[in-house]
């Protein structure tokens, strides 16, 4: 009963653990592009000045 | 032939409509708490008449219309697209007793906006609306960006067949799980989970950036579910001009740009497929526009020069630009200013990002990722054909979640959706520049309108010409659901007035 | 000759009320539609100030709105005027802020304020916003709680539209149990 219960815990720890993975990943993503497009206004800028 | 609908059809689709019209019904109750808690007695009033409506209507329909038999997939659709129509209707009854809508029209206008996840809005004096109706105008765009009819799934056709049809007739073909029940929950675990994380960023931002704790904590749901849904509603008239805080553009930005990703994106990295993140095609592609988009935003703010600094070119340009193609139109600039200062080059890279939009089976608008890449993938397979030997055969392959091969069926369904867009955004430009609007302002609404963005260089007002706003309500409605539920309502329609010469029992 | 002079003033008055009255306040949608114009320059605001006070360490924002709702807000009773809210944000010390205590929204109409201060196209110090640093905010009005009368015909509407359901609801029921007894007959 106890082992049981502690495997579905297990599985619930992991579940969230890679679910909060996926959020990061999803937000650094999104952080990337934004840097990326930094530099490219960076760029632009420099180059029409 | 045209099948004439028999009157067992129209009952099936009736019951049907009758099912979303109570799911609407229903989450008017979250609404109603947040007014009694903000013991704003009106506004509960003005609940009470719409859940009373929406259940009378529902009971009306079991009574009458109950059929023993399943949806087909010529239902589904048409339950979809009406299901729409009729859901704005009776949605709009406590936005209209608010006292803040001159018209019923309007009403219904700010209804499809909000389902249709675009965020124009016709509302006036927004800045004295109630706690209560904010709810409304910001929950039915979170609901509506899910889908209406991914909620009346979850909660209200448990069991039956005929679900996968309703479901992919809202422009969602994608299934993350074999069960489309299934399906739908994981899309409302996924936007739940995010709701949460998000929202708390947002207040905590909020009480940094000097809001007292009651109020921060509502506008960061508002907020999120704007933001989210890819809607662009926001709590004040000033949108997230309102709030002169980095930290909540930054944080928006990452929310909405999120929220435009395909939903089997989502399900695949939040399960372990975590390199989709960056080989599917529609992130590629999303990518690839962007960073266009950026440069030649970049160059026409160069060349107007009021804006100095790349930290200005960020929060002026690429956070305008990026709610333009995630299709959500929160905006961190008066609606004027698009067409006074961002000059004609930077006005044009927002319409082409809008009109691209984002991903597809999300909460976004426009042509979509995908189609973009299928028919630029596509595009350069005929070249590729053109050059090479005559024997040899060019086939393309996509990566989305898995690889899939392109093929003439897929294509011409593909060229097909991108022309109906382009028609749309055509006729809405013409019938602004025909009202006497400025080309560059008539097509940037028009654009806006039928990607669902909802940024507005301010031609949409509440005394816009009333032609124009049933025109921009079928924009909005059409566009959100990829024409094909559309296509089929209108086919149904032809079919029972033409289908009488048949003489089908 | 005094009787002159008092009939030219009052002429004056008639043809050019703008000069003669010194008000230098301008509303704040001429602005928004002409930055160039007005850009950096000291400009007077006047208007109901709406939303939150959100303090800064030193300095704070507010909003300040001067459209037609922010005179009669649709909440007490104004009339449709076609259009959304027109305001801006200002960018000004604590203490100045200090002074404002009704924020209009749906149940309070905010306090009347005239701000008086630089107004920025894009501003360099606030990532570009358009916006007006203030030098000086003067309370003009006490703002007030609306009053609204409970409408009690809505609550009869709903009332009504319930019972119907209610009845509705009891024929269904009777429906489905007669069905399932013609089943198992």
């Amino acid at each position: 009963m106890n082992a049981s219960r502690l495997r579905a815990g297990g599985m619930l720890l992991k579940k969230i653990g890679s679910y909060a993975l996926g959020i990061i990943i999803e937000s650094t993503a999104v952080l990337v592009l934004s840097g990326l497009a930094l530099l490219l206004m960076f760029l632009v800028k420099t180059i029409m000045k | 032939m045209i099948l004439k609908p028999t009157r067992e059809d129209l009952k099936l689709i009736a019951w049907g409509i009758g099912r979303v019209i109570l799911g609407i019904g229903l989450i008017m109750i979250i609404p109603l708490v947040v007014a009694l808690v903000s013991t704003e007695w009106n506004t509960v009033l003005d609940f009470l008449v719409g859940i009373s409506s929406c259940v009378l209507f529902w009971l009306i329909i079991e009574n009458t219309c109950y059929q023993k038999k399943d949806l087909s997939w010529s239902h589904g659709l048409v339950v979809a697209s009406a299901g729409w129509l009729i859901a704005m209707l009776f949605g709009a009854i406590p936005h209209f007793l608010s006292g803040h809508f001159k018209a019923y029209l309007d009403a219904c206008f700010d209804l499809m906006s909000g389902y249709t996840t675009t965020g124009l809005f016709l509302l006036q004096d927004l800045d004295h609306v109630s706690h209560g109706l904010n709810m409304w105008r910001h929950l039915l765009t979170y609901a509506g960006g899910q889908g209406i009819i991914v909620i009346a799934l979850t909660f209200l056709f448990a069991g039956s067949s005929g679900a996968f049809k309703l479901y992919a007739s809202e422009g969602k073909e994608e299934k993350l799980l074999p069960n489309v029940i299934r399906t739908a929950r994981a899309i409302w675990m996924i936007s739940l989970t995010y709701l949460v994380v998000g929202s708390i960023a947002l207040w905590i931002s909020l009480s940094c950036e000097g809001m007292p704790a009651g109020r921060g904590f509502l506008h960061s749901i508002w907020l999120f579910m704007g933001a989210w849904s890819t809607g662009g509603f926001a709590p004040q008239s000033l949108n997230l001009l309102y709030y002169h805080s980095l930290i909540i553009e930054l944080i928006t930005l990452v929310i909405f740009v999120i929220g435009s990703f395909n939903f089997a994106l989502h399900y695949a990295v939040w399960t372990g497929k975590r390199s989709e993140i960056y080989r599917n095609i529609e992130i590629k592609s999303f990518v690839t526009t962007s960073l266009i988009t950026t440069v030649i935003l970049s160059i026409g703010f160069s060349k107007v020069g009021l804006y100095t600094s790349l930290g200005e070119f960020f929060r002026k340009g690429f956070y305008n630009l990026m709610s333009g193609h995630t299709t959500t139109g929160n905006q961190s600039i008066y609606s004027i200013s698009f067409q006074h200062e961002f000059g004609f080059i930077a006005m044009w890279a927002v319409i082409l990002a809008m009109a691209i939009g984002a991903s597809a089976c999300s909460t976004g608008g426009g042509f979509k990722g995908l189609r973009m890449g299928i028919f630029s993938k596509y595009l350069w397979g005929e070249i590729k054909q053109l050059v090479s030997p005559e024997s040899s055969l060019q086939k393309v392959k996509i990566h989305h979640v898995r690889d899939i091969w392109l093929d003439d069926e897929i294509v011409k369904g593909t060229m097909l959706v991108l022309i109906s867009y382009v028609s749309i955004y055509f006729i809405g430009g013409l019938l602004g520049i025909i009202y006497g609007y400025q080309p560059s302002v008539a097509f940037f609404d028009a654009v806006s309108a039928g990607s669902n963005t909802g940024l507005s260089a301010s031609l949409t007002s509440p005394s816009m010409p009333s032609l124009l706003k049933v025109y921009y309500i079928f924009e909005l409605w059409a566009g959100r659901l990829e024409f094909m539920s559309v296509f089929a309502l209108f086919g149904m329609i032809i079919a029972s007035i033409k289908g009488r010469r048949t003489g089908r029992k | 000759m005094r009787k002159l002079l008092i009939a030219l003033t009052i002429l004056f008055l008639l043809i050019f009320p703008q000069v003669s009255l010194a008000s230098d306040t301008i509303p704040i949608k001429r602005i928004i539609s002409n930055m160039k114009e007005y850009d950096g320059k000291i400009v007077t605001v006047e208007g109901e100030a709406i939303g939150d006070k959100m303090i800064r360490g030193s300095y704070g924002w507010i909003t300040v709105n001067d459209d037609p709702y922010s005179i009669k807000s649709l909440e007490e009773g104004g009339k449709f005027k076609g259009l959304s809210n027109m305001g801006i944000g200002v960018w000004a010390p604590v203490e100045e802020l200090e002074d404002i205590t009704i924020l209009g929204g749906y149940k309070n109409k905010g306090d009347k304020i005239r701000v008086r201060g630089y107004f920025h196209r894009a501003c360099h110090e606030h990532g570009g916003d358009t916006d007006i640093h203030a030098i000086s905010i003067e309370k003009i009005k006490d703002g007030h709680p609306f009053s609204k009368p409970f409408e009690f015909w809505k609550l009869a509407l709903s009332l009504i539209l319930f019972g119907f359901a209610l009845l509705l609801w009891k024929t269904l029921n009777i429906k489905k149990s007669k069905a399932k007894g013609a089943k198992k007959e």
